[in-house]
């Protein structure tokens, strides 16, 4: 009707502009807006909830992570460090080495022992006193210059006292035998 | 959730101007684009911008200000969109929103030059000053039917040189 206002006559034009010039309800438009921009606002302080939880959530799970992480590599450290092998032990004497293929948690006394010992040039003396206590036995000398004999010596722990001084007596500089509760060294 | 003293102040602004202006921006929508909720719209745009954007208006131009940006605004929703005329006829969106800004800012020009004086004032009043067909035509001294063929006529020019 703009466009061409000619196609149409003076009373529909006149019709037109009344209803362009129609007072709008103000009150019920500034309702209607405010209520757009409070849910406008609440929609959008929602999201912003939304997006911090799921960002507490995720930190949150980033965090457990890293803690089993840590505490993961912490106990595989330890394990590794627990199974590290053992350190030559000193026998007490001046020279001679005892070394043992064993755990270091050793077995109560009484018990079958199946780890062996390695006496690496110990006296004779360091080497009884051992055995001697772990049979729980005692040890005489006959002569003194035997105590300081020097042997290389597997002592297999889970083997009898007889078949250990058995075996000691392969030694030809040595005589050992055994009386009661005694280890006697000739 | 607080509303700060500057949120409220700010809405208090928003909503003077709103009941103080609303009828009058209303009118110059829809003598543009006819369609009631799309001239709703509009209105509600400006005062939407007004609302969250740094503009501060002086109290002796804001109704200048609030005028000339629904009209802008409308002629721009028309050179964008399919909106059909009175006539049943559509017009063609804009493939040139480059210039479009500038083409707005030219309007004033182009009803400087190329509208009869008559024709200047009527569009202003009607668009500038927000009047009604009624109060045009009492300060023209002629009937609403010639101010709506005048009108008529300067809309028509500016929407073909415009889009």
């Amino acid at each position: 009707m703009q466009e061409h206002p000619e196609k149409y006559s003076d009373q529909q034009i006149e019709s037109m502009m009344d209803e362009l010039d129609r007072v709008p309800d103000v009150e019920s438009a500034w309702q209607k807006f405010s209520a757009e921009q409070e849910e406008s606002t609440e929609s959008a302080q929602s999201h912003i909830h939304t997006s911090r939880r799921w960002l507490k959530v995720a930190a949150s799970f980033i965090g457990v992570l890293l803690v089993t992480g840590l505490a993961f590599a912490t106990i595989h450290f330890v394990q590794r460090s627990g199974s590290a092998p053992n350190s030559a032990r000193d026998s007490g004497e001046k020279a001679g080495v005892v070394m043992t293929n064993r755990n270091d948690s050793l077995p109560p006394q009484g018990e079958v022992e199946e780890a062996s010992i390695i006496f690496e040039n110990v006296p004779l003396d360091s080497m009884l006193m051992e055995m001697a206590s772990y049979y729980q036995v005692g040890v005489e000398f006959t002569r003194e210059e035997t105590r300081q004999l020097r042997f290389h010596f597997v002592w297999k722990r889970n083997e009898s006292l007889d078949r250990v001084l058995e075996r000691l007596n392969n030694f030809k500089a040595v005589n050992i035998e055994k009386s009661d509760t005694v280890i006697i060294v000739e | 959730m607080g509303i700060t003293v500057k949120d409220v102040m700010e809405k208090n602004v928003i909503q003077r101007l709103f009941k103080q202006h609303y009828a009058k921006m209303y009118r110059v929508a829809r003598t543009i684009l006819y369609d009631e909720q799309e001239s709703e719209d509009v209105v509600s745009d400006i005062f939407e911008n007004l609302l969250h954007g740094q503009i501060l208006l002086m109290p002796d131009t804001e109704e200048r200000y609030l005028l000339t940006s629904v009209r802008n605004m409308c002629f721009k929703r028309l050179r964008h969109s399919s909106i059909p005329l009175e006539d049943g006829s559509y017009t063609e969106p804009a493939d040139d929103s480059g210039a479009e800004d500038e083409r707005l800012t030219d309007i004033d020009e182009f009803v400087a030059s190329h509208l009869t004086e008559q024709e200047q004032r009527i569009f202003r009043l009607r668009f500038n000053d927000g009047c009604s067909y009624e109060e045009i035509a009492v300060a023209e001294g002629i009937s609403r039917v010639a101010v709506w063929k005048h009108l008529s006529h300067a809309l028509k020019l500016i929407r073909n040189h415009f889009n």
